[in-house]
């Protein structure tokens, strides 16, 4: 969903785009097929370019360190050498805030380093790690940027929106503790509009990592209550301990991980520490430089979500 | 041999060690570590002595921060990284060693010193010697003697008796000391006290300075410290501030008091949390820097204090007026039906009693300038009691049981009375919480008063010399002591004379206790009503008719929470207790505004009153007294109208980022900013803090007037006449407040108060106040009370509005409607609606919503945590 928003930002700014997918994107763009763990797929998509935007992750709860690995930090590796052998100018690489999260509550801090060590999940220590290879190679010929937008949700979106609704409707979404920790998300287009402006700014924020979102932190219930009602399900207010879903994540993985499932699992300990503590940033200095504010509100995002349903 | 530390101790920059050589007092070549900064072109040399077990890396933060002093500390022979003579060090020799080392140093110009532990006397020892370097001292949890009422405080009992294996062979000493830190030190900060002394013979300096505590006088170090000790009045002229971590257990309180007495003049600072590690506990060193760029000008001045020329009557004087006055001046009530007054005193009575105990608290050995706490319910006794002491000259400490038992407890604890007077309830809780005071039954006061009655009559105090210790409600942070003069006090009682418009016919209805003492200063009789202080909001419409008609009353006195309370019971009143109540002029309310509801509902039970609300605070009270007839009707800003200044006060609103020390620019009308004041009346200060009083009280003497150009044309109420003679001269006191209200003044000159500096929300976006949000909020239909807060970091808060009302539902998050609602309502940007089934008042006034405690509350839901009971 954020791969196609931000194609179409860059594309309306004039910019000629080129995108590299798994599967046909269905766009109006030269398209490349391939997968970046793929190096000669990588070298041909980047050759040429000047700039390269990686969306391009593993994303799921559970799973096996070495696919998230493969991926997330090989394919990042190919894919920044390629850029550089390429002579690409300018380098965006979509991160995570999870990156630098040890599980403690973030109330309106800005981006920390990445911290693979600390991180609660092997998504979040691959991304840590491959932006910390991304973020290496500043002071070069290469302006290289990471951008963590947090919680992106939106019309079309696979990843919050469509989970969130599965579990609405198969009753297996649950409250944890008392709902009310304050979390950040990011509309789509915002998001988009990001990324275009971290393109744009590249050469000014080389070597930083900033983390974006809506800057309208929001108590999780709230959050979940307003994409259910946009999907048109009521939001089941059935409500787990905080400790009992901590418990009941690990105990969920160490199954998961056991049975090397690859579903979706109803919890993890970093879904429930997720859910259940604070992640709220300061967008001060990212507004500042990326010369760039949310355009679309969440009250305006959600009711663009509920036609999208409708 | 002398060593340099690690070069990897946090905090400690290697650059600041040195090695240091000298000749000792008995002529042999010793090395010292010592930490200095090195910073030439200072303005002077602070001197820092560390004590047992420690070492001068204890300074480390002093020798970062103070840039424009050379800092210098000085790790003692067989102490820290210094040379381990091979023979013990006694305080005599601690002192000459320090000599010996500055000497070496070649320091030269101003010197302060600053020591803690055991570290206090060597330097006090170091002062006397170097008198005309001497430019300041700070001590910080030390002493030079031990208070008569001390015993040998156990932890160092046990460690003098198992020297060798507590404080050498095992570092259980060490550790144990070091542990005392609250919080805990971090393990680097740990690791680095304890680099100096990791073996046995590292630590022989550690049981020597133990073994060198003179307990007894056969020690051969007691003579020394005897010595030094009486040498403290040589520095009367010397800026001092003794610093405290009042939690510590072996240089407790009585420590403090006992260097307070041999240093009269010093700065006291007393942190109630904080414990022997000081400098660890708390911000010590932030405050080191400001009280030396705030005290201490490199050269030294004279410490005096002026007691400047009577401007008013004494505070008893109207009561001695009437001394052949056999009206009644004050009624205690009793809740019976059948006998419902129980006590009363004529005016010639009270003015009798007063003189007589006065003389008889004397005869007692009480002496002026002692502080006497007085734990007496409201009523004849107390008055007495007050009036007596003020007449005696000796302190009066008035904490207020609506503090709460631990808020009484922090109070008496921090302004430490030398006496404490209460009925068997009063002593019962002065036993329990182990003050160190002489307790007195209030019954044997009777005693004293006959026991005075011979004696001449005691010379009165000047009006500088300070009169009553009373405390803020700690609505807004811990309780604070705050101190009244003599002058002050008079300065109030006119202020509050003329504001009220008091006549020589007024007779008073007291239902708020701290008006209850000050009726007769006012020369007026009163009635108390019986109720218990801590629950003043359970006096009916019937017991205050009672009392209204037992003295044919004019003007009420009572809380906002005493008035709901009138209001909802005063359908039952019969018609002479309503009549009664008709004859009443004015309705004087305190602690917090009168809601234009409450207006409405309180009007028709007292149909031809005055309603008044003083707006003011425990460091000035009253600012403004608004007449809350006319405010209910005009509620159009943002905030709350308390009306205008009185004629006595200056008002400016000032920027709410001045940092302390400022004096900023006044703000125009119709910005915010934090209301700072200055009266007469205006207190002295805080109570041993003097951080605080740094911060909230600015000495300018270059007085900026600008802020009164805007108040210039507000008119004289004609009721602004002192009660005494001679009136309130034309110079204004110099001090400015800065309350921690913020609010503006608006076109007329008229105060809108919007909440406190530390309650506003520091948004992304700026900074603004709660209540026109709360206002709002409340406007939704089923929210009883809002509560607007700001949570996460300074500058980047979001706001998260936190609702109870019966129709607003139970849990934590607000439903979508109750959210919505709110959102529509609000125009703030908000970012969480929550609900919580009641919202916290402060335990004094009843009515002061306890927003630091919404605040907490909110901040933990809000970041995930199991919400706290409210």
């Amino acid at each position: 969903m954020l791969g196609r928003a931000v194609a179409q930002t860059i594309g309306r700014n004039g910019h000629t785009v080129t995108v590299l997918q798994r599967r046909p994107s269905g766009l109006d763009y030269a398209e490349i097929q391939g997968d970046i763990t793929d190096q000669q797929v990588v070298r041909s998509a980047v050759k040429d370019q000047q700039a390269v935007i990686h969306l391009a992750a593993r994303v799921s709860p559970a799973g096996r360190w070495r696919d998230f690995a493969d991926v997330n930090i090989g394919g990042t590796s190919n894919l920044i050498n390629a850029s550089q052998q390429a002579g690409v100018t300018r380098f965006v690489y979509v991160s995570s805030p999870s990156v630098a999260s040890s599980g403690k509550a973030h109330i309106g801090e800005s981006a920390l380093p990445a911290d693979p060590a600390s991180t609660r999940s092997y998504y979040a220590r691959s991304k840590a790690e491959a932006e910390q290879l991304v973020l290496a190679r500043a002071g070069g010929e290469m302006a290289v940027t990471a951008v963590r937008p947090h919680l992106v949700w939106g019309p079309g979106d696979e990843q919050l929106v469509a989970r969130v609704v599965r579990r609405a409707t198969s009753g297996s979404l649950r409250l944890i503790g008392s709902g009310a920790a304050l979390v950040d998300s990011t509309y789509v287009d915002n998001a988009a509009d990001a990324l275009a402006a971290a393109l744009d700014q590249a050469p000014a924020i080389d070597g930083q990592a900033l983390v974006i979102s809506n800057g309208e932190p929001r108590p999780v219930t709230e959050l979940l209550r307003g994409l259910c009602d946009a999907a048109g399900f009521e939001l089941p207010m059935r409500c787990v301990p905080t400790w009992a879903a901590k418990a009941g994540g690990a105990l969920v993985e160490a199954v998961w991980a056991a049975g090397r499932l690859t579903t979706d699992p109803p919890m993890t300990r970093f879904l429930a520490e997720q859910l259940s503590t604070a992640h709220w940033y300061d967008q001060r200095l990212t507004r500042e430089l990326l010369d760039w504010t949310p355009t679309v509100s969440i009250d305006d995002g959600l009711a663009r979500l509920a036609d999208w349903y409708r | 041999m002398a060593r340099l530390p690690p070069r990897d101790l946090i905090g400690l920059d290697p650059a600041w060690s040195n090695l240091v050589s000298a000749i000792d007092a008995d002529g042999v070549k010793r090395t010292w570590h010592v930490l200095d900064s090195g910073r030439e072109s200072a303005r002077g040399t602070v001197l820092c002595i560390h004590g047992n077990p420690n070492w001068s890396y204890m300074w480390r933060g002093l020798a970062q921060s103070l840039t424009d002093w050379r800092v210098i500390a000085v790790d003692a022979l067989n102490m820290g990284f210094s040379e381990r003579t091979g023979g013990p060090r006694r305080l005599a020799d601690h002192i000459s060693d320090l000599a010996a080392v500055t000497r070496a140093l070649d320091i030269e110009g101003p010197v302060i010193t600053i020591a803690h532990d055991w570290g206090g006397p060597i330097s006090m020892g170091w002062a006397q010697q170097n008198l005309d370097q001497l430019a300041g001292v700070v001590l910080m949890n030390t002493g030079v003697a031990r208070p008569l009422a001390v015993k040998v405080p156990p932890l160092i009992s046990i460690a003098r008796a198992t020297l060798r294996a507590t404080c050498k062979t095992t570092p259980m000493f060490l550790h144990g000391a070091l542990r005392m830190a609250r919080p805990q030190l971090t393990r680097e900060v740990y690791r680095g006290y304890a680099a100096p002394y990791r073996t046995a013979a590292l630590r022989t300096g550690v049981r020597d300075f133990v073994e060198d505590i003179p307990i007894e006088q056969t020690h051969e170090s007691f003579e020394t410290l005897a010595g030094v000790a009486a040498g403290l009045d040589k520095l009367q002229d010397v800026p001092a501030l003794l610093m405290w971590g009042a939690k510590d257990i072996i240089f407790s309180d009585a420590f403090l008091h006992d260097l307070m007495q041999r240093l009269p003049h010093a700065d006291v600072h007393r942190y109630p949390d904080a414990g022997h590690q000081i400098v660890e506990d708390t911000d010590a060193i932030d405050l080191i820097d400001t009280w030396i760029n705030d005290r201490v000008s490199g050269a030294r001045v004279p410490i005096s204090t002026p007691n400047g020329p009577r401007t008013s009557a004494p505070i008893w004087s109207a009561v001695e007026l009437r001394r052949n006055d056999d009206a009644k001046a004050i009624i205690e009530m009793r809740s019976k039906a059948t006998e419902r007054v129980e006590r009363s005193i004529s005016f010639g009575q009270l003015d009798e009693r007063v003189q007589s105990l006065a003389r008889g608290l004397l005869v007692a050995g009480i002496r002026p300038g002692d502080r006497l706490a007085t734990l007496v319910p409201p009523g004849i006794d107390l008055t007495v009691l007050v009036y007596a002491c003020l007449r005696a000259g000796i302190i009066v400490v008035a904490p207020d049981a609506g503090l709460g038992l631990d808020g009484l407890r922090r109070a008496l604890r921090s302004s430490r009375p030398d006496y404490v007077v209460g009925d068997w309830r009063g002593l019962l809780l002065a036993k329990s919480l182990r003050l160190p005071a002489t307790r007195l039954r209030l019954s044997s006061l009777d005693e004293l008063a006959g026991s005075g009655s011979t004696v001449t009559t005691p010379a009165e105090p000047l009006p500088d010399d300070p009169a009553v210790v009373v405390f803020t409600s700690g609505s807004t942070g811990p309780s604070k002591g705050v101190v009244y003069t003599h002058r002050q006090l008079e300065a109030q009682r006119d202020a509050l004379h003329g504001a009220f418009g008091i006549e020589p016919s007024d007779k008073a209805v007291v239902a708020f206790a701290p008006f209850a003492v000050l009726a007769p200063a006012l020369g007026i009789p009163s009635v108390v009503p019986p109720m218990d202080v801590t629950k003043p909001a359970k006096l009916t419409a019937q017991t205050i008719a009672d009392a209204a008609t037992a003295i044919e009353a004019t003007i009420v006195f009572a809380s906002p929470a005493v008035l709901t309370n009138i209001a909802a019971t005063s359908d039952d009143l019969q018609g002479p207790s309503r009549s009664a109540l008709q004859s009443i002029r004015a309705v004087a309310t305190a602690g917090a505004p009168v809601s234009p509801q409450l207006l409405a509902a309180i009007q028709p039970v007292f149909p031809n009153a005055h309603f008044f609300t003083p707006y003011g605070m425990t460091e000035l009270m009253p600012v403004t007294i608004a007449s809350a007839n006319e405010i209910g009707a005009d509620a159009s800003d943002a905030g709350v109208c308390v009306g205008q200044p009185l004629a006595t006060v200056d008002l400016t609103i000032r920027p709410i980022t001045a940092p302390s020390g400022t004096f900023p620019d006044p703000l125009a009308a119709g910005m915010l900013g934090e209301v700072w004041v200055r009266a007469n009346h205006l207190s002295q200060g805080y109570d041993h803090l003097w951080r605080n009083q740094s911060h909230a009280f600015t000495n300018d003497s270059s007085v900026n007037h600008k802020g009164q150009a805007a108040l210039s044309a507000k008119p004289t109420k004609s009721g602004d006449i002192p009660l005494a003679a001679s009136t309130i001269g034309p110079t204004r006191a110099a001090s400015w407040h800065r309350s921690g209200d913020v609010g503006h003044l608006d076109e007329f000159g008229r105060l809108w108060i919007e909440g406190r500096v530390d309650h506003l929300i520091h948004a992304a976006t700026g900074v603004f106040a709660p209540v026109e949000t709360e206002l709002q909020a409340e406007s939704v239909s089923g929210v009883d009370h809002a509560v607007a807060v700001g949570v996460g970091p300074i500058g980047n808060q979001q706001l998260a509005v936190v609702v109870a009302g019966e129709s607003v539902g139970s849990t934590v998050v607000a439903d979508a409607l109750v959210t919505a609602a709110v959102r529509a309502a609000v125009s703030a940007e908000i970012a969480a609606v929550l609900v919580t089934p009641t919202i916290p008042v402060d335990r004094r006034h009843n009515s002061k919503i306890d927003r630091t405690r919404v605040q907490k509350w909110a901040e933990t839901v809000l970041r995930g945590g199991k919400p706290p009971r409210l």
